[in-house]
């Protein structure tokens, strides 16, 4: 089973991801831990809000970051997915999500990401990050903190080192 | 010269410490090559043709003798004794080992040095005019707005992971010696009415398979925004720009597909969100960067006794003479002059020098220059501050040194990329083109007479040479395994910006020399009056150079 570092802690990936509205048995939607997508999510909640309460949102970097900006207030958990590594519209994604929607949830990097982008990713707002290699956890931890000063201003610090310098 | 301090040594050693590990991952195969790729590039590392290729960032060609020092301590221990000055402002080596550059970079970290983000698809090195500073017709100094820039895209979270390189160049002059319309981002430092100092943004120009002059977007942006708005447009970039194609990823592409206008409405709009956030510039900080590019200790002292001097000096030696003409420029200090070390002596590579030319050079700039140097991107050297009344004294000592050769400015100070000889990329050498040509015009009268004349020559479309703004530009293409080169004209670097055109079908490599010849001839024949070769271009076209080059024997 693919992990979860979350606030430096480890533990499972159990989010089962929703690509289809067949797959909200019972059971998932009582566990509260699915994500689905910015289009069904929007049929959900349409079609069946409770379940939408209970729903997490799944993004791509595909999304126009305005599409989302209502929707994080009703959700607790928001995963970007990277398609490839150096897709790095995600990092902006994110810090659109946190700076200007001010989503205060856990935000999620899933997908093809790397280890050696963890520090950017924590910096740009992911607060949690799926590792799917479990051999790699302790060296991507260790690169959660890659470097311990900053120059600019991100979500993880909104000083820029010229304001503390 | 900007000086580190704790936090910048802090970062740049957690740097060196992140690479070595990224590095020994590599080496021990716990990190694949496909992802090893980017964060070795973000850290200037190419595999080239035959080694890999470690580019060394010099932020806007800043570099004091300890840099240099240590520089050719760098060539002379991990590399075959020389490096490249490229026409980034930075610097190549061509020849280290791949498990040697955590030693190299921990090296460099010890003289406030570093390769970050000299390569990969990121923000790269902020470059600028090469007489920043001194230069007559400076307004303002736009080096402390590159090193605010430096700093706040070392690392920039948000955007390592770009659609593709990105390239910033801040220009404070009259004249543009920085090609600000050929950088994704130009910034020309302005005053408005009532006095303020900001920018001049403009967006969306670059060489490459597709140039294009960059476009203004906004007209007067207060200094005290420079990084919101950067900001703002790299969001907007990273987030639209294209990712599908690699040769469409560029933000000229966005620009030129959404509209100039349109493109800056957008970058307005997430502008306005994120204005007023702590990234706004603080006057403390701007001062801050400011003071570390006063002015050196000047001494006073006297322009009119000290150009009689030259006078007679010149009078009594040609060759001094000609080296005052081309190589020496004006200062904005009474008394003192900016001296370009040519790096294009015939014979050698454009650009080249070895560890014992860094040394040499690092010892004129102590005694003649308060110890600083510039790298430029014509790929020479410059010692900003020369006492006029020593220029004497220092040429006689840059002659034996191979430095001073009276060329700069001429078509045989040309701008060239490594090429063929050394670069993957490369469809043809460019190194014996430019020496071919060199050596066809050796008679340094003729050049004098020619005058300024801007020769580009790259080794393939990437256009790492600057082809496209050539005055004379030369590309090199592969036909089926074989080297040619296309010729273009009328390209223009500065104010009165221009790509070149292509003059017609391409010449095998023996063919340059002649070409260039009867290029240079068809100029000469239709000068009038001292003008230079853009002039005449621009008066008569491109048709008479084709109808000589191309001219069927008779």
């Amino acid at each position: 089973m693919p992990k979860l570092v979350k606030n430096g802690q480890l533990g499972d990936d159990t989010t089962v991801v929703v690509t289809d509205a067949s797959m909200l048995t019972d059971a998932v939607v009582e566990s509260a831990d699915f994500v689905v997508s910015l289009d069904l999510y929007n049929q959900l909640l349409s079609e069946a809000p409770e379940k939408a309460a209970k729903a997490g949102l799944l993004l791509n970097g595909d999304q126009d970051p305005a599409s989302v900006k209502q929707l994080v207030k009703q959700v607790s958990l928001i995963c970007i997915e990277f398609p490839v590594f150096t897709d790095g519209r995600g990092f902006s994604l994110a810090r659109m999500i946190r700076d200007h929607f001010d989503y205060t949830g856990e935000l999620r990097a899933t997908g093809a990401f790397i280890q050696d982008q963890l520090f950017f990713l924590k910096r740009c707002g992911f607060s949690s990050f799926v590792v799917a290699d479990e051999t790699k956890l302790e060296s991507a931890i260790q690169s959660l903190n890659d470097f311990t000063d900053c120059y600019q201003a991100a979500a993880d610090e909104p000083q820029p080192l010229y304001r503390r310098r | 010269m900007y000086v580190y301090d704790e936090h910048d040594h802090q970062i740049i050693r957690e740097r060196v410490a992140q690479f070595r590990r990224q590095t020994d991952r590599f080496l021990a195969g716990e990190l694949k090559n496909e992802e090893f790729l980017p964060l070795r590039l973000q850290n200037g590392l190419y595999v080239q043709r035959l080694a890999p290729m470690l580019r060394i960032a010099v932020p806007y060609g800043m570099l004091n003798s300890k840099q240099l020092r240590k520089l050719a301590h760098i060539c002379r221990h991990y590399d075959k004794g020389y490096c490249h000055v490229t026409t980034r402002q930075n610097i190549q080596l061509n020849w280290p080992q791949l498990e040697e550059v955590p030693d190299i970079l921990a090296e460099l970290a010890e003289v406030e040095m570093h390769a970050v983000q000299t390569s990969g698809n990121c923000i790269r090195n902020t470059t600028t005019d090469q007489f920043a500073g001194v230069a007559p017709d400076e307004s303002i100094d736009p080096r402390p707005y590159c090193e605010i820039i430096r700093q706040w895209s070392t690392f920039h979270p948000e955007f390592a992971f770009l659609p593709r390189k990105f390239k910033i160049a801040v220009c404070g002059s009259e004249e543009d010696r920085a090609a600000i319309h050929f950088h994704d981002i130009g910034l020309q430092l302005v005053r408005n009415d009532k006095g303020a100092i900001g920018f001049q943004v403009l967006v969306g120009g670059g060489l490459g398979r597709t140039p294009v002059i960059g476009s203004v977007i906004r007209e007067f942006l207060p200094e005290q925004d420079l990084l919101t708005y950067l900001e703002a447009i790299l969001r907007i970039y990273n987030l639209q720009g294209r990712r599908d194609n690699k040769y469409k990823a560029r933000i000229k592409i966005l620009v030129k597909a959404m509209g100039p206008a349109a493109f800056a409405e957008i970058v307005e709009k997430e502008w306005a969100q994120i204005s007023e956030t702590p990234t706004l510039l603080t006057e403390k900080e701007i001062n801050r960067a400011k003071s570390y590019f006063t002015a050196p200790p000047y001494q006073t002292l006297d322009e009119a006794s000290a150009q009689q001097q030259l006078n007679e000096q010149a009078a009594s030696e040609k060759a001094f003479s000609n080296w005052l003409s081309r190589n020496v420029c004006g200062h904005q200090i009474s008394g003192y002059r900016a001296v370009t070390l040519s790096l294009k002596p015939t014979g050698v590579a454009p650009g080249d020098i070895t560890d014992k030319q860094l040394e040499q050079i690092a010892d004129f700039a102590d005694r003649y220059s308060f110890g600083e140097v510039r790298a430029t991107h014509e790929q020479n050297i410059v010692l900003a501050d020369v006492p006029a009344a020593q220029l004497y004294a220092l040429w006689q000592e840059l002659r034996p040194a191979g430095f001073a050769t009276a060329n700069i400015g001429t078509l045989n100070d040309m701008i060239c990329c490594p090429g063929g000889d050394f670069c993957s990329l490369a469809n043809a050498k460019s190194i014996p083109i430019a020496e071919a040509i060199q050596r066809e015009f050796d008679d340094l009268d003729y050049l004098y007479d020619l005058g300024d004349i801007d020769l580009n020559i790259s080794g393939c479309m990437n256009a790492c040479g600057h082809h496209h703004i050539g005055h004379i530009g030369i590309l090199g293409v592969d036909k089926k395994g074989e080297e040619f080169y296309q010729v273009q004209l009328g390209g223009n670097a500065g104010k009165q910006a221009a790509l070149g055109k292509v003059l017609g079908p391409s010449f095998g490599a023996d063919e340059m020399p002649s070409v260039v010849r009867k290029v240079i001839d068809v100029f000469v024949a239709n000068r009038i009056d001292g003008e230079t070769f853009s002039e005449t271009y621009l008066r008569v076209g491109i048709e008479p150079f084709k109808e000589r080059v191309y001219a069927k024997a008779s």
